[in-house]
């Protein structure tokens, strides 16, 4: 046999050792795991880091956004003069940051609905406004909406939002910073709140509303109003669909209130008919 | 010992990338300069794969020594980079019985 | 509406078209790639190739000449998209072994080519290379180079000259 010869490797040593397909699948899904990692951790430390900013910085952030407020008709002034006033009076029984302040706005619109976004801001739609038929229900409704501000609750939103869809921007390359951020101007109104923050947000107002009239008579009703315009729509009204529970929450509330001995029998301060 | 038969060209080769994990941390290295240990481990075990591999390629032929063994690196995207490593397969035989 | 559904074909519809292109057009060419080496280089047995750095005293060479053989094979759509995968974990990127052996084979197939057309038997020291080929910025497409050279001789004694 001669010395020298070449016979033929077998194949498939340097290669071929996983179907291409397989490979794929495998570092999609890690890099899918991976993603999902980078995304949520992103959304909860924003959400977690958010409360540590500064008042001011959301405020002045909101600022640069369009104007909430619209043009009134004297009726509908006196409808915000109202709100002011009320707004006043809660936030004076809650014990808000030296440096944080409402604005509450008056809007005139058929929904049964209202929502506190960033900046301190609370809007109300007349369309809830005026199916409370107690003042002592409208306090409880913008104690509310004042505790999400007061425990950063749009802010805990709006930033684990943006945060995630930066993420999200970055990893895929379109890196769209700037429609990130102007994506939060559509967040503004359409924040959602977690059950816990609203739960939370009930319980701030209930102690508000009881330590402004002395008793807890009437704050309820907000919800019972609520559960009164779901059976007679059929569906449960715009403010419901970001805070769901309702029996949860009149029951959790009840229980505050036997837990703290609060007086249920005190006089509901009616409001002016219109 | 002496070269009873020669059997040829045998290679091995492996395509290794590496992570953005290691990235990141190459990227801080390089502000202060000094030895990517990740990297060199990274590329050392792909190379011992690499030989392995054409070490299999050998014992395939028969052969039971690599003679004139060489590598060569080269990179094919930013971040992953082939090893090769070649040599010719060989049948050595002991003196005292050849 | 219609502009969404543009941007939702362009920016997933069509990449993933590609890959499916890719990954079958792919595999068809490489396979046949494959199978063509194979044969030329069942063809070609009887043309030796070997890295050794020096002559073996027991081989009688004559009539050396240089010979090289090179190739450049591009990679698809498909392989791109599994190394860019790869890239971000780390790991073998298999998709790519496959063509740096396809254009390693293909180079030493086109190196004994050259070496028979030269009258030439065997090729000793030779010596396997390869650089990446990349046009472009960024987003180009990557091709690798393999390149084998070496001596080639005759077998035997011969008039001492060189082809």
């Amino acid at each position: 046999m001669d010395k020298y010869t070449n016979p033929t490797p077998p194949e498939g040593i340097s290669s071929g050792h996983e179907h291409p397909l397989v490979d794929v699948a495998k570092s999609s899904a890690i890099v899918g795991a991976l993603l999902c990692a980078f995304i949520l951790a992103a959304y909860y430390g924003a959400r977690y880091a958010a409360p540590l900013l500064p008042f001011a910085w959301e405020k002045a952030l909101v600022d640069g956004l369009p104007e909430l407020e619209a043009e009134r008709s004297t009726a509908q002034a006196a409808r915000q003069r109202e709100l002011e006033v009320l707004a006043a009076r809660v936030v004076s029984v809650m014990e808000l940051p030296p440096d944080m302040d409402i604005t509450v706005h008056y809007v005139e619109d058929d929904q049964v609905n209202a929502f506190a976004t960033l900046g301190g801001h609370v809007v109300v739609f007349s369309g809830l406004w005026k199916t409370l038929r107690s003042e002592n229900a409208r306090a409880m409704l913008l104690g509310h909406e004042i505790a999400h501000i007061v425990n950063r609750d749009p802010i805990r939103g709006a930033s684990g939002t943006l945060m995630a869809s930066l993420v999200v921007g970055v990893v895929f390359g379109s890196a769209d910073i700037f429609g990130s951020l102007a994506a939060t101007g559509s967040l503004l109104t359409a924040l959602h709140f977690s059950r816990e923050q609203e739960r939370q947000a009930d319980a701030d107002a209930a102690f508000a509303v009881n330590r402004l009239y002395g008793h807890f008579n009437g704050a309820t009703d907000l919800f019972e109003g609520m559960r009164a315009l779901t059976e007679a729509h059929g569906e449960p009204p715009a403010f419901l669909s970001s805070h769901p529970q309702l029996d949860a929450r009149i029951e959790a509330l009840d229980r505050l209130a036997r837990e703290n001995d609060w007086r249920l029998d005190g006089e509901k301060v009616p409001v002016p008919q219109s | 010992m002496r070269v009873v038969q020669h059997l040829g060209v045998v290679q091995g080769s492996t395509v290794q990338a590496k992570n953005v994990f290691r990235d990141i941390g190459a990227a801080l290295k390089n502000l202060v300069g000094g030895e990517l240990r990740s990297y060199t481990d990274l590329l050392n075990e792909s190379r011992q794969a690499s030989l392995e591999r054409m070490q299999s390629e050998a014992q395939a032929l028969g052969a039971n020594a690599i003679l004139n063994v060489r590598f060569s690196t080269s990179t094919i995207t930013q971040g992953a980079a082939e090893l090769l490593a070649y040599g010719t397969a060989v049948i050595v035989e002991d003196d005292a019985r050849g | 509406m219609v502009e969404g559904l543009i941007t939702l074909f362009f920016n997933l519809a069509l990449p993933l078209l590609l890959l499916v292109v890719g990954f079958l057009v792919g595999t068809i060419v490489e396979r046949r790639h494959l199978r063509r080496i194979r044969a030329r280089e069942a063809e070609l047995r009887d043309v030796l190739a070997f890295a050794l750095r020096r002559i073996p005293e027991d081989l009688e060479v004559s009539a050396p000449n240089f010979v090289a053989g090179s190739a450049v094979i591009s990679v698809d759509y498909f392989k791109r998209f599994a190394a860019s995968l790869r890239g971000l974990i780390g790991g073998r990127l298999g998709a790519y072994e496959s063509l740096f052996e396809r254009a390693r084979r293909e180079a030493m197939v086109r190196m004994k080519e050259e070496a028979r057309r030269l009258g030439a038997d065997i090729v000793l020291n030779v010596k396997l290379e390869t650089t990446r080929i990349q046009a472009g910025g960024r987003n180009a497409t990557i091709s690798v180079e393999a390149l084998a050279y070496g001596t080639a001789y005759r077998r035997g004694e011969g008039d001492g000259q060189i082809h």
